[in-house]
């Protein structure tokens, strides 16, 4: 009988790899249950940083499972035409929209818009090149480091240091400012601690893009009630029509055609199309099932980061540190980065800050970390353990399913991961975010800025793909060729 | 010489800079009478491995897109694997290149997958696979030896 489509693996590997697997995620279950209830007895307001924890375990998790990822999402599409992973994050998309709108309602929101311009078209172009090159998004490199892949480690790595370079870079790169931008920076007043006028990165935040607006689609068709608002404007409008007809497009261009193949006698019209479109959602039942579990995690993620505000009586994690008494890596504003739902990329950020910090470099003169964001140390960096524990929630994915693999990487694959890493720190930070930040969690709460991200980084992941092609062909060409097929 | 020899003759000598880029990972070979026990098959004889543990799944996806285009009607293709991204996405790719996906089996280091082409050539309403350094009107030739005309 020959099979279609991929079944589950037949798992060939004798019990005791399997049985101790099953021991390593129990400890790496254990180490994050300890760390939550060992930071509770101390001080119970560390349940705030448990609860991004604990979301990203569950993050971890359902990335592993669906094996869910941005860059396999367009690279699949350009590449080879499968859009498994494509349909994967539209139901993500769909779901999360879902439940953002009654979150918004319910009043328990903690997302804030980003303003609307063309950084995000050419952040998210830089990005999603960088991401074809390495192979992952951002979430999805957190996920393959979980698994054992030393090149997402890599991957990681690298995003985290360029963006801190990016962020901190002056020098020469002032002449790149528009002297717009200087103008309008130097006009905003900042404290001089920041130095708002030079590096290129305060520039381009104080002078630029605090100049735009932010702004729903809910508030763009201005509805005044809530729930029009959020269901309405921000989720039919914004995020479910959109991805529908995105789906649509992708049924139309790469699914259909294989699909009525062999099926021409029974074509019943739009019933047969409806039933293809159906057939299309549902192909990849692991992927639906994990963008259908990101999904509802993600929404209720802001709810309960915004319960947990609302029940220690604090508007950000700053003001729970500067209770604890720690004062150090605060920003001027005695704030850290606290988005309250979904993140990657500026935690990574912080981190990398905190390491250039204790080698001599000051980070704290910049608007993105001493103004906004903060260096704190990253042990108590609530966000960053959510990072943490999503590659944790990962490897206990991975080693429950067996699927665990230490990987180190060929020079050849380091170079990628390095060079598609710095791309991807650089498109974030002028993007404003990642994959994540600047659209998963953007198009979802009712802002159109994410689906301007998103355009650039499909455009990025084609131009990543057709290069890529390009090189392989040239490299490859005589391996495939000299084969006796 | 065209602008892409041109491009890739400028960029050459970097590469003694660009230090990694020597390596090459794949190994491909072409086997003849290598048995295989598949579940539900029973003994199938693999005529092509192709293996890509290590390898990155953009790589490793479409080196095997160009083998599933290149392959003869009936070749059985083992593809091993250690990229779960990859393991997932091939099996979708077969139709788009008349195979059928016989089965993956997970082992300790790797998946691998096993594939049969089922006709030569591409689906209809498919481009041809173009050769390298050939012209269309060669490549379909090339093509048209493979379904035996």
């Amino acid at each position: 009988m020959i099979q279609q489509g991929c079944d589950t693996p037949e798992s060939n590997t004798g019990n005791g790899v399997v049985s101790r697997n099953v021991l390593y995620a129990y400890l790496v279950l254990g180490f994050f249950s300890l760390i939550s209830l060992s930071t509770f007895a101390v001080d119970q307001r560390f349940v705030y940083f448990s609860a991004y924890l604990w979301f990203g375990f569950i993050y971890g998790m359902s990335l592993q499972y669906g094996r869910f990822c941005m860059a396999s999402a367009i690279r699949d599409l350009f590449a080879v035409g499968v859009p498994r992973m494509a349909v994967g994050i539209m139901i993500a998309v769909v779901l999360f929209s879902i439940v953002s709108a009654m979150v918004t309602v319910a009043g328990k929101s903690t997302f804030h818009a980003s303003p609307i311009g063309l950084y995000s078209v050419i952040g998210g172009l830089i990005f999603g090149t960088g991401m074809v090159f390495t192979g992952g998004c951002a979430s999805g490199s957190l996920y393959k480091t979980g698994e054992g892949s030393m090149a997402a480690l890599l991957v990681v790595l690298s995003l985290s240091f360029s963006q801190v370079f990016l962020v901190d870079a002056g020098g020469w790169l002032n002449h790149l400012v528009p002297a717009t931008w200087t103008a309008s920076a130097a006009a905003k007043g900042l404290p001089a601690a920041v130095t708002a006028t030079d590096g290129w990165y305060d520039q381009f935040l104080a002078g630029y893009i605090w100049n735009l607006t932010p702004v729903t689609t809910g508030e763009l068709l201005g509805f005044t009630n809530t729930l029009a608002s959020a269901f309405i404007g921000n989720s039919l409008v914004n995020a479910i029509l959109p991805a529908v007809l995105l789906l649509g497009a992708i049924y139309f261009r790469w699914y259909r055609k294989g699909y009525l193949r062999g099926k021409e006698a029974q074509y019943r019209g739009f019933a047969t199309e409806l039933s293809g479109y159906w057939s299309m959602l549902t192909a990849s039942r692991r992927t639906a099932i994990a963008g259908l579990i990101l999904g509802v995690s993600a929404g209720l993620h802001m709810w309960v980061m915004q319960g947990l505000q609302n029940r220690l009586g604090i508007s950000n994690a700053g003001e729970l540190l500067l209770g604890m008494g720690h004062t150090s890596g605060l920003s001027i504003q005695d704030t850290l980065f606290d988005p309250g739902y979904f993140y990657i990329t500026t935690q990574e950020a912080q981190g990398a800050a905190w390491i250039m910090q204790k080698l001599g470099f000051n980070m704290m003169d910049s608007i993105f970390f001493g103004l906004e964001n903060g260096v704190p140390n990253p042990l108590l960096n609530p966000v960053l353990w959510m990072s943490a524990a999503l590659v944790g929630g990962s490897a206990v994915m991975a080693l429950l399913n067996n699927e665990f693999k230490f990987k180190v990487p060929s020079l050849e694959i380091a170079t990628w991961a390095i060079g598609g890493g710095i791309l991807m720190g650089i498109g974030a930070r002028v993007g404003l975010g990642c994959n994540i930040g600047a659209f998963f969690a953007t198009v979802t709460n009712g802002d159109p800025s994410g689906w301007l991200f998103g355009l650039g980084m499909t455009a990025g992941g084609y131009i990543g793909v057709k290069f890529f092609n390009w090189w392989i062909e040239r490299r490859m060409a005589r391996e495939v060729a000299g084969l006796d097929l | 010489m065209n602008t892409e020899m041109l491009i890739y003759r400028l960029i050459g000598p970097f590469n003694a800079f660009w230090f990694g880029l020597r390596n090459r990972l794949t190994r491909v070979k072409s086997v003849r009478m290598k048995q295989v026990d598949l579940p539900r098959h029973g003994p199938v004889t693999v005529d092509v491995v192709l293996d890509f543990t290590g390898d990155s799944c953009l790589r490793t996806n479409l080196l095997v897109k160009k083998a599933l285009e290149r392959a003869h009607k009936d070749t059985v293709l083992e593809i091993a694997s250690d990229n779960l991204s990859s393991v997932e996405t091939i099996p979708f790719m077969l139709a788009n290149y008349n195979c059928a996906h016989l089965v993956t089996l997970h082992q300790k280091t790797c998946w691998r997958i096993y594939v049969r082409k089922i006709e030569a050539g591409m689906p209809e309403g498919k481009a041809p696979p173009r050769r390298r350094g050939m012209t269309a009107k060669q490549n379909v030739h090339h093509n048209d030896k493979d379904t035996g005309k």
